[in-house]
């Protein structure tokens, strides 16, 4: 109660209206991924983003001119550099956000934030996606054309991801499991970082057709001791960070053995971007996947 | 004296099984012959965690001695402090990768580590004393500076905040890559050489523990003495850091425990201290890397297995008058 009336009192010192808007004409009830239920009151047009997958959603929707704030992660499309960036989940800039006046932010989790927490003692409308599947993606671009007032161009932004999927899907699906490779995918190296079949990682090397060596982490990602993946003998690594390079991972002790090392099956300095970022372009990162899966 | 003796007798081959358990235990499965490339990822680990345990446990018995303190420990210094912030300057800037990055780490850990050291000395210099409250006071005024320069960097840090925490947790795993593997071969160099010289020292630990006035009068060289304890624990303990981390717990309990077994006699205790450190360090990176996929980092480990057995200790010497 206190906080809020402090953030009423700060809006105030910022000459801020704290006048209630009419909730009439055009007034857009939704309900976003954590069943909340957020009335907006006209089609939002100053926009805070804060995430790099949901900036490069709006972009694609043709609303990247209503996005005011994004995170300094946001690098995607390259106009997206021009835009005030506020700080991201972690360290946000209230200040400087709260000076742009946005009618919406949009954030990622799947459960609240303090950041969330925040917005709403400010008054600020805010939208929370959840970020961990293919589903989910497809489900916020649906959400946000409705948004920005463009349901047909997220349709058919659906569309086309659903069509690349089932390319990709239809030539995985000629192989059987046991001719698929074993990927070892490295997030990190000191300490060794893997990522488990539940993480947007793990279920793009599934979608591409490989078999994520340390998919029995319990959680998303975790460090892991480096005699795993000796243990589950990749076929193929990829490395998802810049730290290491091919040299550094072949002259890693007790990693001689590992099929991957040996056949020189080692990839790094990937677009961590596209194969990392549940976004619109995810289909890309399944591309670049499967290509060095089944490269001839 | 006869239990000393004893204690030894079943202290050796403990130790050799702790050695073996750790070798044979992991998240590649149990055994000793499984395979030799799990095994070369293993053994240094194993080497590293007797290296650190021993390094850190003797540093904390001698600084008890040498200090008259028993919360003593290595990481009271300010050393740790100054270790953790250089290697995380270091990480912050890169240095850990790349070309002859490898050395980079280790060397700006060793170096905060030193200059933490040569802050405390010239703070609690006395004249020509070298009073022990006042090291400590310093040492912990420092260890809060760094402390703080850490959390900074930390802000500070994007892709490397998690290289840094692991570094805080203490984590025998770094030693993972072959480029820090002759580096193993330098802190070995380093804490042998320095729990040798403790050790060594056992006897004039002995007399300071008189007190040092009467330690004076019988001919003792008080502050040069400390002065050379102070160096070598701050040596083993930047190396210690720079290759695993910051560890605690082991520097501060295990000369304790080693002192309920073998008495207070230095020259007994710095060499149980030794082999106790050793022993829990490895026992308890075993069981760190074995419960569970992820990497545990061994300084939870230690914390929570040694502190309930010490207060067991602490009850029982109570209760037996010891």
């Amino acid at each position: 109660m206190k906080r809020s009336l402090y953030y009423i009192f700060l809006l105030l010192l910022l000459g801020c209206s704290t006048q209630p808007r009419p909730h009439n004409e055009g007034a857009l009830v939704v309900t976003d991924d954590l069943g909340r239920t957020v009335s907006l009151s006209k089609a939002p047009l100053r926009i805070i983003s804060f995430a790099p997958s949901l900036t490069e959603m709006v972009y694609a929707l043709g609303g990247g001119d209503r996005l005011t704030g994004i995170t300094a992660w946001c690098n995607w499309p390259p106009q997206a550099k021009e835009k005030t960036v506020v700080g991201d989940m972690m360290s946000p800039n209230f200040e400087r956000m709260v000076s742009l006046k946005p009618d919406l932010a949009l954030m990622i989790g799947s459960r609240p934030s303090p950041l969330l927490k925040k917005f709403e003692a400010l008054n600020i409308p805010v939208l929370c996606f959840k970020d961990e599947t293919v589903a989910d993606i497809q489900r916020a671009v649906k959400m946000l054309g409705m948004i920005l007032d463009c349901p047909s161009r997220a349709d058919s932004l659906n569309r086309e991801m659903d069509l690349q999927l089932a390319v990709i899907k239809a030539a995985v699906d000629q192989v059987p499991m046991n001719q698929r490779p074993k990927v070892f995918a490295e997030l990190g190296s000191s300490p060794l970082f893997a990522a488990g079949d539940s993480s947007f990682i793990g279920q793009m090397i599934a979608l591409a057709g490989g078999i994520n060596v340390n998919g029995s982490i319990p959680s998303s990602y975790a460090a892991v001791n480096p005699e795993l993946v000796v243990k589950g003998d990749p076929d193929i690594i990829i490395v998802l960070h810049p730290q290491t390079g091919k040299e550094q991972i072949r002259q890693r002790v007790g990693w001689q053995n590992i099929s991957a090392v040996k056949s020189g099956k080692i990839y790094p300095g990937l677009d961590q971007d596209v194969i990392l970022r549940p976004g619109p372009r995810f289909t890309e990162g399944l591309k670049i996947l499967h290509g060095i899966f089944y490269a001839p | 004296m006869r239990r000393n003796i004893k204690a030894w007798y079943y202290l050796a081959p403990l130790s050799l099984m702790t050695g073996l358990l750790g070798l044979a235990s992991g998240p590649a499965g149990f055994g000793l012959l499984s395979d030799p490339q799990v095994m070369a990822i293993r053994l240094p680990r194993v080497l590293l965690g007797m290296l650190a345990g021993a390094g850190l446990a003797s540093s904390g018995a001698a600084l008890q001695a040498a200090l008259g303190n028993p919360l003593a420990e290595p990481y009271l210094l300010g050393v740790s402090g100054g270790a953790a912030f250089g290697a995380a300057l270091a990480l912050l800037m890169g240095l850990s990768a790349g070309l002859g990055g490898a050395l980079g780490l280790p060397l700006f850990s060793l170096a905060f580590g030193l200059l933490a050291l040569y802050v405390v000395y010239s703070l609690s210099k006395v004249g020509s004393r070298l009073p022990a409250e006042t090291v400590i006071l310093s040492g912990i005024i420092v260890n809060a500076f760094f402390s703080a320069l850490i959390m900074l960097l930390l802000a500070l840090a994007g892709r490397q905040l998690q290289e840094m925490i692991y570094l805080l947790m203490g984590n025998l795993g770094m030693i993972f890559g072959t480029q820090s593997l002759y580096l193993l071969w330098v802190c070995a160099a380093i804490i042998v050489f320095c729990t040798g010289y403790l050790w060594n020292q056992g006897r004039n630990l002995d007399l300071l523990s008189l007190g040092e006035q009467p330690a004076q009068s019988l001919g003792l060289k008080v502050e040069k003495l400390k002065v050379r304890i102070l160096l070598a624990s701050a040596l083993m303990v930047a190396a210690v850091v720079s290759l695993a981390g910051v560890i605690g717990f082991v520097g501060l309990v295990v000369p304790h425990l080693a002192r309920m077994i073998a008495g207070p006699k230095n020259s007994r205790l710095l060499p149980l201290s030794v082999v106790l450190g050793a022993d829990l360090l490895v026992l308890a990176d075993a069981l760190a890397r074995t419960i569970a996929p992820q990497e545990i980092p061994v300084g939870v480990i230690t914390s929570l297995l040694g502190v309930p057995f010490f207060i067991y200790l602490l009850r029982r010497k109570k209760r037996n008058g010891l």
